[in-house]
């Protein structure tokens, strides 16, 4: 059982005298298989939220534990997936050793054999059998992805953290891996935050969608789809998902026109 | 794909060829006396008639150019990894770094010469003294240019500063650094064979010395020649270690 706790986190940018609060008093409890996606206009501080929850970037106030650790001590440890809206995957590198890079770095955590195995399963799961020898350049835009996504998955983390992981990707490519992905994400059972712009993306992955202001972001509105475990391509094309898509996007536009006037 | 060949192969050639005939057939043609530009065929002829002594030049010069781009470019790859590890160590040394590109060859030499004598060690120094500089900038750019979302990938997985060089910036630095060691194959060169003028009892240099003494234009040629072939040839050999080197990665040039 997984547990990732977020406590008030509030964050602000300070250059050369000037002071810029990005995020203000966020909180989420987030529960093993969870997923929770957050939307919010762009420039809103969404991707510095992911940050400072994986203590990449410290907040200036509140914190942060995942089962009980400190996130600090969760980032040594290597808990934490993350997947960012580029593949960042390294040029020089195997689509294998790509995926086995977080094993490579840090702290030993898993033993090299299990993780030579884990790597096989996460081909297969990712769908990227035969490309194991590949090199980044000959992969496409959405193969990258998936590698990347494999990547953020080989340490089995007690939270994945993406970014926007679809963004790049056009429309079809993007609503086939997510419609893949959401399925991994439940066998596997990990607990994950995805920050996105696509109130599709996040309506179709999450349990929960937490709608943000615009800067200093802060939560206005919490949305549970409630469209059940099992989702196939059909849902995009149901009315209890249009519904839902339609009613983030109501929430999104109001609070966004508030705030222009 | 046609005139892709054309672009890339027959027309170059081409011009390779009539700037071969140019030079084979112009000075007869203008009656240009030899000592002032003799023919190619002149030229070759020369230099067979001196092979046994051009080619102990040559391997001399060989030997003085490799020495110096070993050592120079190593010297300059070490430094370089330091100055982008280090800022203190960068603050440090970059003035210095600078003003030994800003120093003349040509005036440093006679005082490498003098400390380490006439042999083909001080023209190595001399030679690794050029091909410091290129390595040191290229090191140090290549490096300290990345996407910082790298950074970030690594420090997620607890990666030390150590960690992060090994695994992925010298990779990263790999396009820098051979472009770096381009420089240098034809730099190495030409540090060697200006050492030679300087002090020498072997090498190309001194060989077109005593060839430009004795008014022999014909052999000096040979000499600049084959010291260009020899530039063009290290630096052929870095271009296929960089296609190697780089086979798995976009290549921007193409």
């Amino acid at each position: 059982m997984s547990l990732t706790v977020i406590e008030n986190i509030s964050h602000t940018f300070f250059n050369k005298g000037a002071s810029i609060k990005v995020i203000d008093e966020f909180s989420l409890t987030l529960k093993s298989g969870e997923t929770v996606a957050i939307l919010g206009p762009s420039g809103c501080g969404k991707s510095t939220i992911l940050r400072c929850i994986a203590s990449i970037l410290k907040p200036t106030v509140g914190k942060v534990t995942v089962n009980q650790k400190k996130s600090e001590t969760a980032l040594k440890e290597k808990m934490i997936g993350f997947a960012f809206q580029e593949a960042a995957l390294l040029d020089w590198a195997t689509v294998e050793d790509n995926i086995l890079l977080p094993g490579r770095i840090g702290l030993k955590t898993v033993d090299s054999s299990l993780l030579s195995q884990r790597v096989k399963e996460l081909i297969g799961l990712m769908g990227l059998i035969g490309f194991e020898k590949f090199y980044p350049m000959q992969l496409s835009g959405g193969m990258k992805q998936r590698v990347a996504l494999a990547r953020a998955l080989l340490l089995h983390p007690s939270l994945l953290l993406l970014d926007e992981p679809f963004g790049s990707l056009d429309l079809l490519t993007r609503s086939n891996l997510i419609v893949e992905f959401n399925k991994i994400l439940n066998n596997l059972n990990i607990p994950a935050i995805i920050v996105t712009h696509s109130i599709e993306e996040a309506v179709f992955l999450a349990d929960k969608v937490l709608i943000l202001s615009p800067r200093p972001c802060k939560i206005i509105a919490e949305i549970y789809p409630e469209l059940g475990k099992d989702k196939s391509f059909d849902l995009f094309d149901r009315v209890d998902f249009v519904t839902k898509v339609a009613e983030c996007r109501k929430v999104l536009i109001e609070n966004w026109s508030s705030n222009e006037k | 794909m046609k005139n892709k060949y054309h672009i890339n192969i027959t027309i170059p050639l081409t011009v390779f060829l009539l700037l071969i005939l140019a030079w084979e057939f112009a000075p007869k043609a203008f009656d240009v006396p030899t000592y002032i530009f003799p023919s190619l065929s002149e030229i070759i002829s020369a230099v067979i008639k001196n092979k046994t002594n051009i080619g102990i030049h040559f391997t001399t010069t060989l030997t003085e150019a490799v020495l110096g781009f070993v050592f120079g470019s190593l010297v300059g790859f070490i430094v370089g990894v330091a100055m982008a590890q280090s800022r203190l160590f960068s603050n440090i040394a970059l003035p210095y770094v600078i003003a030994s590109n800003a120093i003349p060859v040509i005036a440093i030499a006679p005082i490498i010469i003098l400390w380490f004598g006439q042999g083909i060690a001080a023209k190595a120094i001399v030679s690794a003294f050029l091909c410091f500089f290129p390595l040191v900038i290229n090191t140090y750019k290549g490096l300290s240019e990345y996407n910082p979302i790298y950074q970030e990938l690594f420090q997620l997985y607890g990666a030390t500063k150590n960690d992060f060089l090994r695994q992925f910036k010298l990779s990263n630095a790999i396009p820098y650094i051979v472009s770096g060691l381009k420089l240098n194959a034809t730099f190495s060169v030409v540090g060697a064979v200006v050492a030679e003028f300087i002090g020498a009892n072997s090498g190309l240099g001194f060989g077109m010395l005593q060839a430009s003494y004795n008014l022999n234009t014909p052999r000096l040629w040979g000499y600049i020649i084959i010291s260009c072939l020899l530039g063009v040839s290290m630096y052929l050999l870095m271009y296929f270690f960089e296609q190697y080197l780089l086979r798995h990665r976009v290549n921007e040039n193409n």
